[in-house]
């Protein structure tokens, strides 16, 4: 089980709190991944990958029943974070067969890419563009996971019809700025 | 309860197993109503990769951390000054003995360019998924990790020459200089159309593993051969003479 302030904070996306986490783990973690054959530049990438999978899965929930501790699951997603690489590279430097590690499968399974097609590229810049509030309400909304209700009160809006029709303003000017670029 | 709704709580995750029913009947009958909920999922996507690349950066700073501010002090020991001496004395040989390595580093920095993507046009709106277009969508946008992965996808089916170029190009830029070197080494000694850039990379990847007599080397067979570059190979050569 994950300590209960710290999961509240990672669902609270307290900057510093992550970053702690992810000081905290770090150098154990790059001992951990030094067995594996993977040069350092790509045990970092891997470690940061774990971390932003820790702090997507705890903004889902899904961490909230978690029967092991925080750096036990933030070691099991590097191990399969690691396993994935080593196989991606497999046809380059070929390594000895390798098999997944069999204590993932209780939990979340996690990729984590930064693959953005034209299209989301484009809603990108686009929503960077957008007001501070509007940026804030559908980040509420679509990232973590909030329900009308819960950003009436974030928001200290006077009704849920206010944030509903706020939102649905934000949707439309995004939709507006995304396809006056076609 | 109106459309809108459905779709709210649909994301909010808080839809009854009647209300999904009804949600699922909506989405495969009214087209407008698909193309909302579409767009939305497309908006949530966007959402989570724009917070990934964001949260990826911030860590990346922390890795790095600031230097510390410089505290001056005035009370100038003589022995502090002695030992300024030794240490710049130490600092000017150092110089002196180094000067030769980071000119060919400067000298591959300042003729160094990833070679232009002149195989895989991209254009703007066009969604095009074959591992071609995002391999060369990655190089165009400097996402060299990514690239490098597509590359290797690509050379795995049809081993090319051409795109082992440009694969060489993207481990140069991650500074795998090395693996770099050893794959241009192969390209350079097919003749087609990308033989004589492959020895203009191939000729700077030495340079830039401060390996001068392989470079001329490798510049002199270029001008010899084509005219790719013949000015800028004439004028390097002669600067490391």
């Amino acid at each position: 089980m994950i300590e209960n302030g710290i999961l509240t904070a990672l669902k609270n996306d307290d900057k510093a709190v992550l970053k702690s986490v992810y000081m905290e783990h770090k150098s154990a973690f790059i001992g951990f991944a030094k067995t594996y054959k993977l040069d350092d530049e790509d045990v970092l990438d891997i470690y940061q990958d774990a971390i932003i999978a820790l702090r997507e899965n705890a903004l889902k929930g899904s961490l909230d029943n978690l029967k092991s501790g925080l750096k036990t699951y933030l070691f099991s997603i590097g191990k399969y974070m690691i396993y994935k690489r080593l196989k991606e590279k497999q046809k380059l430097h070929l390594i000895d067969s390798i098999e997944d590690p069999s204590d993932f499968n209780q939990l979340t399974t996690v990729e984590v890419d930064y693959n953005f097609d034209t299209r989301k590229r484009e809603l990108q810049i686009a929503f960077k563009s957008l007001g501070p509030q509007c940026q804030t309400l559908l980040n509420l909304f679509y990232l973590r996971g909030f329900t009308l209700d819960e950003i009436v009160e974030e928001l200290k809006y006077n009704n849920k019809d206010v944030a509903k029709s706020q939102k649905s303003r934000c949707l439309k000017s995004l939709k507006q700025l995304v396809n006056s670029k076609r | 309860m109106n459309k809108t709704d459905y779709i709210i709580k649909y994301f909010e995750g808080t839809l009854s197993e009647v209300e999904l029913k009804a949600f699922n009947t909506l989405l495969e009958n009214d087209p407008d109503f698909k193309k909302e909920v579409a767009f939305e999922q497309e908006v949530q996507d966007t959402l989570v990769l724009n917070d990934r690349e964001k949260v990826k950066k911030e860590m990346q700073d922390w890795d790095t951390p600031k230097s510390k501010p410089h505290i001056r002090k005035n009370n100038f020991a003589p022995w502090k000054i002695a030992a300024s001496l030794i240490l710049l004395i130490g600092i000017s040989w150092l110089l002196f003995f180094y000067t030769q390595s980071t000119s060919t580093a400067e000298l591959y920095a300042s003729n160094f360019e990833p070679y232009r993507n002149v195989v895989q046009p991209i254009v703007r709106g066009e969604d095009k998924e074959d591992i071609q277009s995002k391999a060369f969508k990655a190089y165009e946008s400097k996402d060299y990790k990514n690239a490098i992965v597509f590359f290797d996808q690509i050379l795995q089916e049809d081993p090319s020459t051409t795109i082992s170029f440009y694969k060489a190009n993207t481990l140069l830029q991650l500074n795998k200089t090395s693996e770099a070197i050893t794959l241009l080494e192969t390209t350079v000694k097919s003749a087609d159309t990308f033989q004589d850039r492959a020895l203009w990379y191939l000729a700077l990847a030495y340079l830039k593993e401060d390996n001068v007599d392989a470079s001329k080397k490798t510049l002199k067979q270029l001008i010899a051969q084509s005219k790719f570059k013949s000015k800028e190979a004439t004028a390097l050569i002669k600067q490391l003479d």
